[in-house]
């Protein structure tokens, strides 16, 4: 692993990032690296920061100490001397380069599933009206909704909607893609549609951060896992090795094995 | 007891009423619209501002919410320019009035429609690279407007029915003319009764229509 990292620089560089919400450290000196065409997946337990920590990927929190780069540029504060929030401008910019996908969807109600796709593609990335709409056409078809594209969302079921959101984000060519818990919020039977459409996303070697639950879907579509506990890091490595019965992590084994107690 | 409706008097000053409702509904819409103006901004500045543009505003409304129309109209068009020297026609003193009254109650209406926003939707925003201001025109705004139809249409109405105070300061609108006819005329109850109907009427239409585009909008819910 080192030496692939070696031969290609991180995309994304999390390096001991730390962040208190009053006196309840919910990071603690988090690093965790992402390569291009990777596929990473956290687990945790609730409460283990999992969330926050994509939320400071693109700055939707802010971070107290530490850095986090993406391909090379410092997120959410100026590189120089003195740490010093960017502008809203260049906030905006940053994210326009990382997609978003949320739990609770999040679309915008007032428009049609083309029009959450196109919103940014016009504002921010100054397409046409009719650039933007062919655009939202080709992601619409990409996961599967090319007939709701005059749908509004009230009028779309869960999965639907998620795969909006999905579509919405992979739209603006994000150099990488956060999922956070994008399947908690939908009934048992609609995850699958959604998830196939974030397999055939890693398929095409989309860079995605992703925590989840569904441990048989992080088994199968990621490159490594990362175990988070009490805000921290406790262990990263390979699918096959961290979901494994036997690894010597006593936290991680206790967490496996209430999750299979409770899901299975 | 005794007394016999007669209409016909009515029918012959109508041109009185008609052109009073006219006018009644001239500065509803222009008040109104100033309102929103009103509303809007302050509604925008009190949700981002800190603590003492906060106080102001608040300061504002509670004084208009707290103090009756007709006092305020009384205020502006007799008070002020005992104090101040400026001169203005009643009808425009009564605008400005209505504006600043009504602004005050749209600054309400906005300023909790826009808190009512779902967090998530402003994250969605930023997510996708919106500065502030995108967030604000075509996320905040289109939804804290879906959210405050409702009670949008009921400030509207009221506000057109608050047209009839304009009567104190001889504003010639509905109420005015309905005063008119008593006073030439002696048929009270029949013009009363008129000019009841032509205010039901009209709030009626109003409210229709703005059902409607609640409908519209709900649809797209």
């Amino acid at each position: 692993m080192s030496n692939a990292s070696h031969q290609n620089p991180a995309l994304l560089d999390v390096t001991e990032v730390s962040k208190a919400f009053g006196s309840v450290e919910v990071l603690r000196s988090v690093s965790l690296q992402v390569t291009r065409g990777e596929v990473v997946t956290v687990i945790g337990p609730s409460g283990s920061g999992k969330t926050t920590l994509l939320r400071c990927v693109n700055f939707l929190e802010s971070y107290d100490s530490g850095s986090i780069r993406i391909d090379g540029k410092e997120v959410g504060y100026r590189e120089t001397g003195t740490r010093q929030r960017r502008s809203e401008r260049d906030l905006a910019a940053m994210r326009a380069e990382t997609g978003m996908v949320f739990q609770s969807f999040n679309l915008f109600p007032h428009l049609t599933a083309a029009g959450n796709i196109m919103l940014g593609l016009r504002k921010v990335r100054g397409k046409s009206n009719a650039e933007a709409r062919t655009i939202a056409e080709h992601w619409l078809g990409r996961v599967g909704l090319a007939h709701k594209a005059d749908s509004l969302p009230a009028e779309l079921s869960g999965g639907q909607q998620q795969r909006v959101g999905i579509a919405r984000a992979v739209a603006m060519e994000p150099k990488i893609l956060l999922l956070d818990e994008i399947t908690s919020a939908l009934d048992p039977e609609l995850v699958g549609e959604v998830l196939e459409v974030v397999r055939s996303l890693a398929e095409d070697g989309m860079t995605m951060l992703m925590v989840t639950h569904e441990m048989a879907f992080a088994r199968d579509a990621s490159s490594r896992i990362v175990f988070m506990a009490d805000g921290g890091v406790s262990a990263v490595g390979p699918p096959a090795e961290i979901l494994a019965a036997g690894f010597d992590n006593e936290r991680l084994r206790s967490f496996l094995a209430r999750f299979r107690a409770s899901h299975f | 007891m005794g007394y016999i409706l007669n209409f016909n008097l009515i029918w012959r000053h109508f041109d009185k009423l008609w052109g009073g409702l006219l006018l009644s509904l001239e500065l509803a819409v222009i008040s109104i619209a100033i309102g929103i103006v009103i509303g809007l901004v302050l509604a925008v500045w009190y949700v981002s501002a800190g603590r003492a543009v906060r106080t102001i505003i608040a300061g504002y409304v509670e004084f208009i919410r707290n103090v009756p129309l007709i006092l305020l109209v009384y205020l502006v068009f007799y008070g002020l320019p005992t104090v101040v020297d400026i001169a203005y026609s009643a009808q425009t003193s009564f605008i400005a009035t209505l504006s600043l009254y009504s602004g005050a109650y749209l600054v309400e209406v906005f300023r909790s429609g826009l808190e009512a926003v779902p967090r998530g939707q402003l994250d969605a925003g930023k997510a996708i690279g919106l500065t502030p201001w995108q967030r604000l025109l075509h996320v905040r705004l289109p939804t804290m407007l879906r959210i405050t139809l409702p009670a949008l249409s009921n400030t509207f109405i009221s506000l057109f029915k608050d047209t009839s105070v304009a009567s104190v300061i001889s504003v010639p609108e509905l109420t005015y003319g309905a005063q008119w006819i008593n006073f030439n005329t002696f048929r009270i109850v029949e013009v009363y009764l008129v000019v009841t109907a032509m205010y039901l009427l009209t709030g009626y239409t109003l409210l229709f229509a703005l059902r409607l585009v609640e409908r519209r909008f709900k649809a797209a819910r």
